[in-house]
């Protein structure tokens, strides 16, 4: 096996895992009390013939079945159906909005990633240094922080104390779309969203530097009288990438989760907060759709990082 | 690694300060949570005209809420409900971790196959929307809260026994017990699980964390019922945030942050002290990813 | 009800009120802050004497947005189509001149003859009763073009924003849903273009987020945040507030069904339990703390205090202030009369009380929480252990509204508006005819009183006002006996405005139906507006207009890149660094 056949491979099983995945967010949705019929109808007011018109026009009115294979084969082709409570394409108040979430999550992912490393590097570069301890305090201090409370606290003393930064949204009238503008609205989130991941990236790059600086062929490299910072930087560097790039792909996860909390203390308008908001209003169309986007993107992001991984390392081998 | 008695133990784990403060606090707050009746008054929940929204003071270090109920006194009450859903959660999310990891490591094969394709399944879930929209259908629930929690947190424990398992299962002994015809409960249950302690132990307090910025989260969303929980003061303190009441979501999510804090630092210094150095070099990777979630 | 708490439905013709649609497409007649009547699309109307034949004529030289005449054709548009495709709405406000057809999709449409067009500037109603209500219900019901709609199916769709035909000052053009609307300014309305260009309406669900928004100049306007706020917002720079006296109730209600759906008994049905509930409480207390002191005034009947028709107060001034006074003796006396005697731990029974999650009104979740926990620690006092369950909006629907008597809680938390005739609330509240006490409908108590329903038929035949006001005086007389319901406090409204922003009015009740065509603003090109519906904690606002997305993608990548090359030039000077590193390294 080559790595095309593999790569190939993997990609059926993700796509099947995606099926999967969305197969048990339907059964969630239509099989607890409280599914879409009851959504859409709860008006008894409501006639029977608009009751059979609105259910047709959602579907809703074909056999389970039926509605499952659309859904399915909806999901992938882009037709996701219509908001119960916009009475628009699900698409489009989702399009709207994507946009939003990626300004914010884009940069904190390669900053986080960036930061991360630079800073495991430099820990690891003089392990147990005075240094090194405040990294390694600052991260667990950070890791074991909620959120929504750094994001609170940089509120208050920014926004409502200092008066310095804007408390939430993304942009103002006044600003009337501007990049300063934009930037002092994205600049509390941003470092929200980084600091709390940060402690994954620098802690799991400095472990990683610390194994890798001990093996053999460091050793045998500064025998043969390389210098010390190209050793460190073009032998250990990559070994220790490996693991980092597999954090990558399990973060996206992670960012997602992030993005609920962050949007929803800031209000920033994406769709961690249309998910929350789709969530209370019981629209499924929106819910559905969020859900199998965060999906592909969750297993997209580990496919893709399955795949670079066996690139880089040269001690796996395909088959 | 062995142990002479549990006085060895926790002077190997003690070399660890942080491990050691984690540990005081924690087990602080038990007894606080415990006795909470006996140390302030019985029913948290009196209101006080009076004396609302106060800043902290002598009297009342955490200051007062919109009730006038003293603050310091309801994170204390409120401590009940985050340490019951963190072990609650914890525990079962131990248990259903390990009876799958254990049952794919040693079967093999198909079981094995299946299980762990389910627990690639609960990792690719999106979480948090996940279980915001369980609770939002399920109706409020700290039971609820828990049973969701858990249900998505044990595919890593999972992960992490299964390939233990798999280690152990070829060694010696183990082959021994099964050529004498020992029954797969026995092997199970009197000689592999021993061994993983060590591991269950490390990775559960690992996940508490977890566990516990997760209840906040969905307390603060409003998706939980009112108590007297950290996360719902958090929720209720935003109301009166503009009138500067700050103390109203600071001490709550300070107290939120200090446990998993606690909880983080104890399980760093359970696994220094309880698993093999060798052996916690190659499994430094799968350590720092147990823990992301 | 509870108001609508997202620019949800740009529709007209489907079931929920929106803010936005009251400025977009203008009615008949309109309500001024006191519920009298206005001209509006209509420069005057007239009644006939028995009450049957209600005559408008429209101003002239009426223009749509698009410039076409709007007409008599319109209104006729409006009425078929409402009758035709909205089931909520249609027998509010075309009630006494519906008929059974079944081909259209709700099964009515107008009795045909019911209304006829003259000319081009005139309508006349003719209904085939007398009816005292049909200015605000008929002449109150928006007017869409027919130009615009015609065999337009608004069941499943909403008319397409961007090409949207509207009367009002200010016209819809995009939406960004659950977050933002922006209208720009429509130069055919009547009365005359307005004074700036655009408006947009930002929805905020924090309120915080909105009000500091509002400090910083992101908005302009703020309405609808929560009073308890006032003081704190009254101290920001070049910012003036103004009150209203809301038309809204906030009240408790009672379950009148003898047992809940989930078979218990219901204490609450009782009467003697509901005053009893009544005495223990000290309700000035209760609400001057939880929503502060002045700026609520406790209600004590179903209309509010400064309630007019014709021109004359509503309320019974016979009722006494408040109703039962607080007297928690005497509740425990009562309680132990109705057989509801104190248990071990002196519990006597528990009850279940329903509220948003978002806070009732516009008083925000943490007052909310704040009263319904201080009525739950003096109901406690007498024995009576109340469990609070904060629903989220969708939920509290179901559960308070929709869900078939009997219904399964023994409290809610309500409140209800008041509109331009005196007996909605009445009827809404207590009144059961017309299903109003089965699922969907207001009383959502199922209190029914035939006597009740009989003075409210009455009333709805009497055109005189001052014949009207007494047989209503007379409903609430019997209310405050019967207690179906407690009425807690009336809201009051609150705006928070730049200072440069002149000519703010109140419009009735909910906040959009203030009337924006009015507002001048000194040096602003256009106008932002919040409103805050305080829904649980999270927020919304607005994507920009003016850069797209991904140039600014573009320019925070470029930061970014900056910020790396810089990191990587330090790191990389670091190693530079001779013997001493090398050595330090353990």
């Amino acid at each position: 096996m080559g790595l095309a056949s593999y790569v190939v491979k993997r990609i059926v099983v993700a796509i099947a895992l995606v099926v999967l995945v969305a197969t048990i967010n339907f059964v969630i949705v239509h099989l607890t009390p409280g599914g879409p019929t009851t959504v859409l109808l709860t008006n008894p007011r409501i006639t029977p013939p608009q009751r059979a018109q609105i259910l047709a026009s959602y579907g809703l009115d074909k056999p389970l079945y039926t509605q499952y294979v659309l859904y399915i084969v909806g999901m992938f082709s882009g037709n996701w159906g219509v908001s119960y409570f916009y009475l628009e394409p699900a698409y489009y108040v989702i399009a709207q909005r994507v946009g939003n979430t990626l300004l914010l999550m884009v940069p904190s992912l390669i900053l986080t990633i960036i930061v991360g490393i630079l800073l495991g590097i430099m820990s690891a570069r003089k392990p147990f240094s005075h240094f090194d301890r405040f990294v390694s305090s600052a991260a667990f201090f950070f890791y074991a922080m909620p959120a929504f409370w750094l994001g609170f606290c940089l509120l208050t003393v920014f926004a409502l104390d200092l008066r310095m930064l804007p408390a939430g949204g993304m942009t103002s009238i006044a600003g009337g779309g501007s990049i300063t503008d934009l930037l002092s609205h994205l600049a509390l989130p941003l470092v929200t969203l980084v600091l709390v991941n940060l402690a994954n990236f620098s802690l799991l790059t400095r472990t990683s530097m610390i194994d890798v600086l001990d093996q053999n062929y460091i050793t045998t490299a500064r025998g043969k009288g390389l210098s010390d910072r190209l050793i460190f930087y073009r032998h250990a560097l990559r070994n220790a990438l490996l693991p980092t790039v597999t954090m990558t792909g399990l973060f996206v996860g992670f960012l997602l989760t992030g993005a609920i909390l962050t949007e929803s203390v800031f209000s920033w308008p994406g769709l961690g907060l249309l998910t929350f908001q789709s969530i209370l209003n019981r629209d499924y169309p929106v819910i559905l759709s969020l859900f199998f986007i965060f999906s592909v993107m969750i297993i997209a992001s580990n496919l893709a990082t399955d795949i670079i991984y066996g690139f880089l390392d040269p001690r796996v081998s395909f088959g | 690694m062995q142990f002479a008695g549990a006085r060895d133990f926790l002077v190997a784990y003690s070399r660890n300060k942080g491990a050691l403060v984690g540990l005081l606090y924690l087990i602080g707050l038990l007894l606080a949570a415990l006795f909470a009746g006996y140390i302030f008054s019985v029913n948290p929940n009196t209101p006080y005209l009076s004396r609302t929204l106060l800043p902290p003071s002598l009297a009342y270090p955490f200051g007062t809420d919109y009730l006038g109920r003293d603050l310091l006194e309801l994170i204390i009450y409120g401590a009940r409900t985050s340490l019951t859903v963190a072990f609650g959660a914890g525990v079962l999310l131990a248990l259903i971790g390990t009876v799958s990891g254990l049952v794919a490591g040693y079967f093999g094969g198909e079981v094995d196959g299946f299980i762990m394709r389910t627990a690639d399944i609960f990792l690719t879930l999106p979480t948090l929307p996940l279980i915001l929209l369980v609770a939002a259908l399920a109706g409020p629930s700290l039971v609820n809260i828990l049973l969701i929690i858990a249900l998505t947190s044990w595919p890593v424990m999972a992960r992490i026994v299964r390939s233990n398992v798999l280690a152990m299962a070829n060694q010696e002994f183990i082959l021994v017990e099964r050529v004498m015809g020992a029954s797969v409960k026995r092997i199970l249950f009197d000689h592999l699980l021993p061994n993983q302690m060590s591991l269950i132990l490390v990775y559960t307090s690992l996940s508490i964390p977890i566990v516990i910025l997760t209840e906040a989260a969905i307390e603060f969303l409003g998706l939980a019922p009112i108590s007297i929980s950290w996360g719902f003061l958090l929720n209720i303190a935003l109301s009166y945030w503009i009138q500067g009441a700050w103390w109203m979501s600071f001490f709550p999510g300070f107290a939120i942050f200090s446990t998993s804090l606690a909880f983080y630092l104890i399980s760093e210094g359970l696994k220094e002290v309880l698993t093999p150095k060798l052996k916690r070099k190659r499994e430094s990777l799968a350590v720092q990813l147990a823990g992301k979630k | 009800m509870t108001s609508s708490p997202d620019v949800t439905d740009l529709n007209p013709i489907r079931n929920v009120i929106t803010y936005y649609v009251a400025e977009t497409w203008l009615s008949l007649v309109g309500w001024d802050s006191n519920g009298s009547f206005v001209p509006q699309l209509a420069s005057s109307w007239t009644v006939s004497p028995d009450g049957s034949v209600y005559t408008f004529y429209l101003r002239d030289g009426l223009k749509w947005s698009d410039g076409q005449p709007l007409t008599s054709q319109d209104v006729n548009f409006t009425a078929y189509t409402t009758a035709q495709q909205s089931s909520f709405w249609n027998f509010f406000e075309y009630g006494p001149i519906l008929v059974p057809d079944s081909h259209t999709p709700t099964g009515y449409t107008i009795m045909p003859g019911a209304i006829t067009t003259p000319n081009s500037t005139t309508v006349i109603f003719h209904l085939p009763a007398p009816s005292a209500t049909f200015l605000s219900s008929g002449g109150s019901n928006w007017i869409i073009p027919e130009h615009a709609y015609d065999g337009f199916n608004f069941t499943t769709q909403n008319p397409d924003l961007t090409t949207l035909v509207g009367s009002g000052p200010f016209i819809p053009r995009s939406y960004v849903a659950g977050s933002e609307l922006d209208e720009v300014a429509n130069p055919n309305y009547y009365g005359g273009a307005p004074s700036f260009s655009a408006l947009q309406f930002k929805y905020f669900q924090d309120s915080t987020a909105a009000e500091l928004a509002l400090e910083s100049g992101s908005i302009n306007v703020l309405e609808s945040f929560p009073p308890t706020d006032a003081q704190a917002v009254s101290k920001f720079p070049g910012i003036s507030l103004g009150t209203q006296e809301d038309q809204s109730n906030i009240y408790l209600i009672f379950n009148m069904s003898p047992k809940l759906s989930s078979n218990a008994t219901n204490p609450v049905s009782n009467v003697l339990v509901r005053k009893a509930i009544a005495m223990a409480l000290d309700l000035n207390d209760i609400v001057n703390s939880s929503l502060g002191a002045g700026h609520y005034v406790l209600a004590n009947q179903i209309e509010v205090p400064n309630m007019l028709y014709g021109g004359q107060k509503v309320q019974n001034a016979t009722i006494p202030k408040p109703e039962y006074p607080y007297n928690p003796t005497a509740a425990g006396t009562l309680l132990d009369q109705a057989g509801f005697t104190a248990g071990a731990g002196g519990t006597r029974f528990t009850l279940t009380l329903v509220a948003p999650s978002g806070g009732i009104g516009n008083a925000g979740t943490g007052p909310t929480v704040k009263m319904l926990q201080l009525i739950q620690s003096e109901l406690g006092q007498v024995g009576i252990t109340m469990q609070i369950i904060l629903d989220d909006t969708t939920s509290y629907d179901n559960a308070v509204f929709s869900a078939a008597p009997p219904k399964a809680w023994n409290l809610a938390l309500g409140i209800i508006s008041e509109s331009a005739d005196a007996d909605v609330g009445p009827f809404f509240m207590v009144g059961s005819l017309s299903g109003n006490a089965g699922a969907g409908g207001f009383n959502v108590g199922t209190y029914s009183n035939p006597a009740v329903n009989q003075l409210l038929l009455e009333e709805e035949n009497t055109t005189s006002p001052a014949l009207r006001i007494p047989i209503i005086q007379r409903i609430d007389g019997i209310v405050h006996n019967d207690l179906p319901v407690l009425e807690l406090y009336y809201q009051v409204e609150v705006v928070a405005y730049s200072s440069n922003i002149q000519g703010f009015q109140w419009g009735l009740g909910e906040p959009g139906y203030d009337y924006w065509g009015n507002l001048k603003a000194s040096s602003l090109a256009q106008v932002s507006l919040a409103t805050s519906s305080t829904s649980s904690a999270s927020s919304s606002s607005a994507a920009p207009s003016g850069v797209s997305n991904y140039e600014s993608l573009a320019a925070v990548a470029v930061v970014i890149i900056i910020i790396l090359a810089a990191a990587v030039y330090v790191v990389s000077k670091r190693g530079k660094r001779p013997a001493q590193s090398s050595a330090s390294a353990s």
